[in-house]
């Protein structure tokens, strides 16, 4: 995949979809499966109409060759995303509890099995928005960047890649100033902070 | 008070009570008559004394409603319905408190023309809420509750009439739908605008509802699915939503074979009862009440109790007009003027009186309304209000009138009753003989003084055989005692939408899709699993409403065609039977059979040995897959649902307390259950089904290890453990040797309901509005559909099943002990039972008891053994005494310590208790271990001895060290 080196710091698309592959998601077989003796584990036997475990691509794979049915998960709920969307868009709201892979996991979702999700066209325009709004605010939470640590808690590994290059950058900068301060204390001035702050939002 | 142009002469007047605040005001006596109750625009209901002279007293007032009042009615067993304006309508006990003076009592008489009595007795009233019975979004318009007291019917401004049950209170019965989503093809369909009318018929089985539009309907309520037998388009005058100053009642006559609606010409139309035709050949004026009545729109009216009269009430601007009318004659007998705009008017029911109601809030009660020199308007008052030397008098009178023709009482109630079949018939009648009609009723009132009220309803229609005119046969009237047992399918719905599930387990479902104006269903059968069998659907021309689903086939009934098309006797159909194999090594594997007429099919139940039909006969039928005739057996003809699994059928049936319960309108259920072999052979169990207090059977299944589980509407889940009389009597740390079961089996054996799990208290501890609907019961898991949105039932397509761990209702479920306890009990009982079906079926133990195995690779899959499980079992008490001696309870570690399977684990609890420095409990373990050596050594001989030795071996190595005692207890 062609990336800049500026993005290669982070994981790309394909390594984090890979990732997200391995979430354990529920489905409910059409069929009866024998155990699946694989390397990573074995699976099943699949029993119909009873729900089983496995890995999303496995459901994925087993839904392609229509040999399930796949449950979306619970906080894939048109009502639980309204919610979820709502205290997003307080102010001074915190990120709420979302699976670490939410985006990939609804978007591979999406795309092999639309047709379990109830409401899917209400879903997808909610997982959009809450999105857009957890976007804004990780931007917004940069501004606070300090040598020491940025606390941004329940982001999506998606997020955390969106932002890692520049925080990379800024956050080794920062620290390495700072270092810079504790060796002359008394050269160091306190508008660097601001300075350096002004400078990394500006960045994006 | 204005008086106005009265038909005859008057002596008395109505007497004005202010009630309520200005507005809608309804009124309406109690049954038995004494209290007259109103309601009003201030959400109050009052309770007036009827008597005179006691009218004046203070009347009793119950707030309940928040909003307005709007329709009140009384059932005679003593209930009131109310509905508002707050969209909610209640149900209240009207208790009555009677005290009597003495001496004076005897002589008093509230009926009859002289009810100005000094009466001492003293009735207070006493309303106390029943519940709420319906709650709907609009405003209920008029309520009606059947004559037998079974249920009521609603009409809010919605387009659907609820029907509610009185018996079982907030429980809503049926819906009549509002708009072209009809029940039957061949049905007519609902209203198209809010329904302001509803009105029981006196036998409860039509109801008959108008709406906004002046659409009058009539629906025969002992149809399974009621239908709508008959529609009157804009036959009433059409009102504004909203206004229920607008808003006009049907009423039907007392003896059910007329109906009067208001009409759009300021008349009454009367609707024959059968014919359903306004027109009346008897009368001139044709079927309506028109000459020198309203000159406004008839709000309300109310027959008098024998139906002789008919009393009206119109409102307008040329006048508001309380108009009594003498049926017979079609005309007006009594009419007056009314100060202000007039909502309802009752007649009270033992007495010749009226009560109407008007916008000022203001109830006025008239006395002696019909003239002296008329025949009376009420049947003779109950012995114990009637005054004797009275209706003596009257009695001569009307024998005199009745021109020689007196007869005995019973002849005198044929010719009642011939009164009604010819009111029913057209053109038969002469008009001459009208008065001596009414002279020979008469008489027939009067005899029949001492007996109830409803025995006038209680007519019989005999067909004189002059069948010149079609005449529709009036059903005997059902009295509440008689209880029919309403069968069930487990895992049906009912028809919702035009769907319906037949059958619903964990092999799949069968749909019927009923098409509308078509002659053919189409039935859709869906499975769980799509490698066993391929989704089928297809024509269906029988209507099948019955279905039932094995892993091999499905089992199809239907019940007879409909009585609708009598004409054509051709088309008729019997009870069908039929069965479809999906798929079957042989060429032909289907088979129908047909019943005979007489016999309907109840319930049906199939598995993959044979089929079950139980019938309205009380024959239990059973057949092979192949569809052979394998046995017949008579059953009580109370069977309420039966289920199959492999070779064993389970039956419920309702016993006779609960029917005797049933008549007596309490909420009482008894049921018993028969479970036998499936081909007739043997029967393996009978006893007392076990309901919670107050509810009934709603489910009924096996288990997938085959045991018969119950599902109650409390919610409450119990499945019958069956024990072998050997399993009983075991001692822990014995080992089952399979070797060691006799052929001989006593299967008979003691068996017991356990609650294994209560559906309602889940859904409850899910805090979310939904209802769960049990579909199968694994070892260890509920399978349910989650209905959602206040639904009960599931909805298509057809959801993905929810499962649930089972639990036991067993106390301090959530601290760590008690699930543990009621884990192990869990285990036990299912172990139990996996023993007991392996010893009983002589295969191979199933095993896999993995209460906690919430995924799906270890049930049904795993072949685990005795030992496996025991240890499993084991493992979860050892768990539990290592709590207890945590705790230092030692009495409770050492009796869990019974509970091992294994005597290895006695050894583990050893050495538990060691590592917990708890040297007592150590030290009676270890004389515990040694009964059971010794115990085991005496029952298994040396086969056993070596395992048991090395056992003890690897625990002396253990438990010498830390304990010498227990050295010496060996030694």
């Amino acid at each position: 995949m062609a990336l800049s080196a500026h993005q290669k710091i982070a994981f790309t698309p394909a390594e984090l979809q890979f990732l997200a592959e391995n979430e354990p998601i529920t489905i409910v077989p059409t069929r009866h499966i024998e155990k699946l003796e694989l390397i990573s584990g074995s699976y099943g036997p699949f029993n119909p109409p009873r729900k089983a475990q496995v890995p999303l691509w496995l459901a994925a794979m087993l839904k392609s060759s229509s040999y399930c049915r796949i449950v979306p998960p619970s906080w894939m709920d048109s009502e639980n995303l309204e919610k979820i969307c709502n205290s997003e868009e307080q102010p001074e709201s915190r990120f709420s509890n979302l699976p670490p892979y939410y985006i990939i996991v609804a978007s591979i979702l999406f795309e092999c099995a639309e047709d379990d999700i109830p409401e899917a066209q209400s879903i997808r325009r909610l997982l959009q928005d809450v999105g857009e709004i957890r976007q804004g605010k990780v931007r917004e939470g940069l501004k606070y960047l300090n040598p020491a640590q940025l606390q941004m808690d329940n982001l999506s590994m998606a997020e955390i890649n969106q932002i890692r290059p520049l925080f990379k950058g800024a956050f080794n900068m920062l620290s390495s100033l700072a270092d810079l301060k504790r060796q002359a204390p008394f050269e160091a001035d306190e508008s660097q902070y601001s300075q350096m702050n002004t400078n990394s939002s500006l960045m994006h | 008070m204005l008086s106005g142009t009265a038909a005859a002469t008057h002596s008395t007047e109505p007497e004005e009570k202010f009630a309520h605040s200005e507005g809608y005001t309804t009124v309406k006596f109690s049954y038995d008559g004494t209290f007259f109750m109103t309601g009003g625009n201030d959400s109050l209901i009052r309770a007036f004394k009827s008597n005179k002279s006691e009218r004046d007293q203070e009347a009793q007032t119950f707030e309940y409603h928040s909003d307005g009042v709007l329709c009140l009615d009384t059932a005679k067993n003593r209930i009131l319905v109310s509905g508002g304006e707050d969209s909610t309508t209640y149900a209240f006990n009207l208790a009555t408190t009677t005290t009597t003076n003495h001496g004076a009592a005897a002589g008093n008489s509230i009926g009859g023309d002289n009810s100005d009595s000094n009466s001492n007795i003293s009735t207070i009233a006493t309303l106390t809420p029943k519940g709420t019975l319906f709650r709907s979004t609009l405003s209920i318009c008029d309520v009606s509750a059947s004559p037998n007291g079974m249920q009521v019917a609603i009409a809010s401004h919605e387009d659907t009439i609820s029907i509610v049950s009185l018996i079982d209170i907030g429980m809503v019965m049926l819906k009549l739908p509002g708009d072209s989503k009809n029940n039957k093809p061949q049905g007519d369909g609902g209203h198209k605008s809010p329904i302001n009318s509803v009105h029981f018929s006196s036998d409860s089985r039509y109801l008959a509802s108008s709406s906004c539009d002046g659409t009058i309907k009539i629906w025969d309520m002992q149809m399974d699915s009621p239908c709508c037998v008959k529609t009157f388009e804009k036959l009433a005058p059409a009102c504004q939503v909203g206004d229920e100053f607008q808003q006009f009642k049907i009423r039907w006559s007392p003896d059910g074979s007329v109906l009067a609606v208001p009409g759009r010409a300021h008349d009454i139309h009367l609707i024959k009862r059968g014919s359903w035709t306004i027109s009346d050949s008897t009368s001139d004026s044709g079927g309506s009440l028109r000459d020198g009545g309203h000159s406004g729109t008839v709000t309300h009216l109310a027959w008098s109790p024998t139906g002789r009269y008919l009393s009206s009430v119109s409102s307008g601007d040329s006048g508001n007009r309380v108009i009594i009318w003498e049926y017979s004659k079609r005309s007006v007998l009594v009419d007056r003027q009314h100060s202000s705009q007039l909502c309802q008017v009752e007649w009270h029911p033992h007495s010749n009186t009226i009560a109407f109601s008007d916008a000022m809030g203001s109830v006025s009660v008239w006395d002696d309304v019909i003239p002296k020199g008329h025949l009376p308007p009420h049947v003779a008052a109950p012995v114990k209000y009637g005054s004797k030397a009275k209706s003596e008098d009257t009695k001569s009178s009307l024998v005199k009138n009745a021109s020689g023709k007196s007869k005995s009482s019973n002849a005198a109630d044929d010719l009642f009753n011939d009164e009604a079949v010819d009111d029913a018939n057209s053109g038969r009648d002469t008009r001459d003989s009208e008065d001596t009609r009414m002279a020979i009723g008469d008489n027939d009132d009067v005899e029949s003084q001492g007996e109830d009220v409803e025995s006038l309803n209680n007519f019989v229609v005999d067909d004189d055989g002059e069948g010149a005119a079609y005449i529709e046969p009036i059903p005997q009237w059902t009295p509440p005692t008689h209880v029919k047992v309403k069968p069930f399918q487990p895992g049906a719905t009912p028809l919702v939408h035009g769907r319906q599930y037949l059958a619903l387990n964990l092999i799949g479902s069968v749909v019927t899709i009923r098409q509308e104006n078509a002659s053919h269903n189409i039935v859709e059968v869906d499975f769980y699993d799509k490698s066993a069998h391929r989704d089928t659907h297809f024509r269906d021309t029988d209507s099948f409403c019955m279905a039932s689903l094995s892993n091999q086939g499905c089992l199809f009934a239907s019940k007879p065609s409909s009585k609708t098309s009598k004409e054509s006797s051709d088309d008729a159909k019997p009870s069908l039977l039929s069965y479809r194999a999906f798929s079957s090594w042989s060429t032909v594997s289907n088979w129908v059979v047909g019943l005979p007429f007489s016999e309907e099919i109840e319930c049906i139940a199939l598995s993959s040995r044979g089929a079950a039909a139980v019938t309205s006969l009380g024959y239990l039928r059973l057949f092979t897959i192949g569809g052979v005739q394998l046995h017949i057996e008579s059953l009580p003809n109370r069977v309420l649902t039966c289920t199959a699994y492999d070779n064993l059928l389970f039956i419920i049936l309702e016993s006779t307390g609960s029917l005797a319960h049933q008549a007596m309108e309490t909420k009482e259920r008894e049921y018993e259950y028969i479970l036998m072999s499936i081909d007739g052979s043997e029967k393996y169990s009978q006893g007392v089904c076990v309901v919670s207090k107050e509810s009934t059977i709603t489910w009924a299944h096996f288990t997938e290890e085959g045991h018969p589980v119950v599902c109650d509407s409390a919610g409450i889940v119990r499945v019958l453990h069956r024990r072998s009389p050997r399993m009983t009597s075991k001692q822990a740390g014995q080992i089952i040797n399979s070797h060691d079961i006799n052929g001989e089996n006593n299967f008979n054996c003691s068996a017991s309901w356990i609650p294994i799990i209560d559906i309602r208290e889940l859904a409850r501890s899910r805090a979310k509005n939904e209802s769960l609907w049990p579909v199968a019961i694994t070892g260890t898991q509920l399978m349910t559909i989650l209905c959602k949105d206040g639904t009960k039932y599931p909805t298509y397509p057809k959801p993905i099943l929810a499962e649930f761990s089972l639990q036991i209702p067993l106390l301090r479920l959530k601290s760590q002990v008690g699930k543990l306890e009621e884990h192990v009990l869990r285990s036990r009982i299912l172990y139990e039972q996996l023993v007991f079906e392996s010893e009983r079926t002589g295969k191979e133990y199933q095993g896999g008891i993995n209460v906690f195995g919430s995924d799906s690779s270890t049930i049904g899959s795993s072949t685990g053994s005795i030992d496996k499980d025991q240890l499993e079992q084991d493992k979860s008490v050892l768990r539990l005494i290592q709590l207890a001696c945590k705790d230092d309870k030692m009495q409770r570690a050492m009796d869990l310590v019974h509970l091992l399977y294994n005597p290895n684990s006695i050894s583990a609890a050893i050495k538990i208790a060691m590592f917990n420095k708890q040297s007592t409990l150590a030290e009676r373990l270890v004389q515990y271990q040694e009964l059971v050596y010794q115990r085991n050594q005496e029952l298994y001989g040396n086969d056993e001895d070596a395992d048991v030795m090395d056992g003890d071996e690897d625990n002396d190595g253990f438990g010498s060290n830390l304990d010498p005692k227990r050295k010496r207890t060996r030694l």
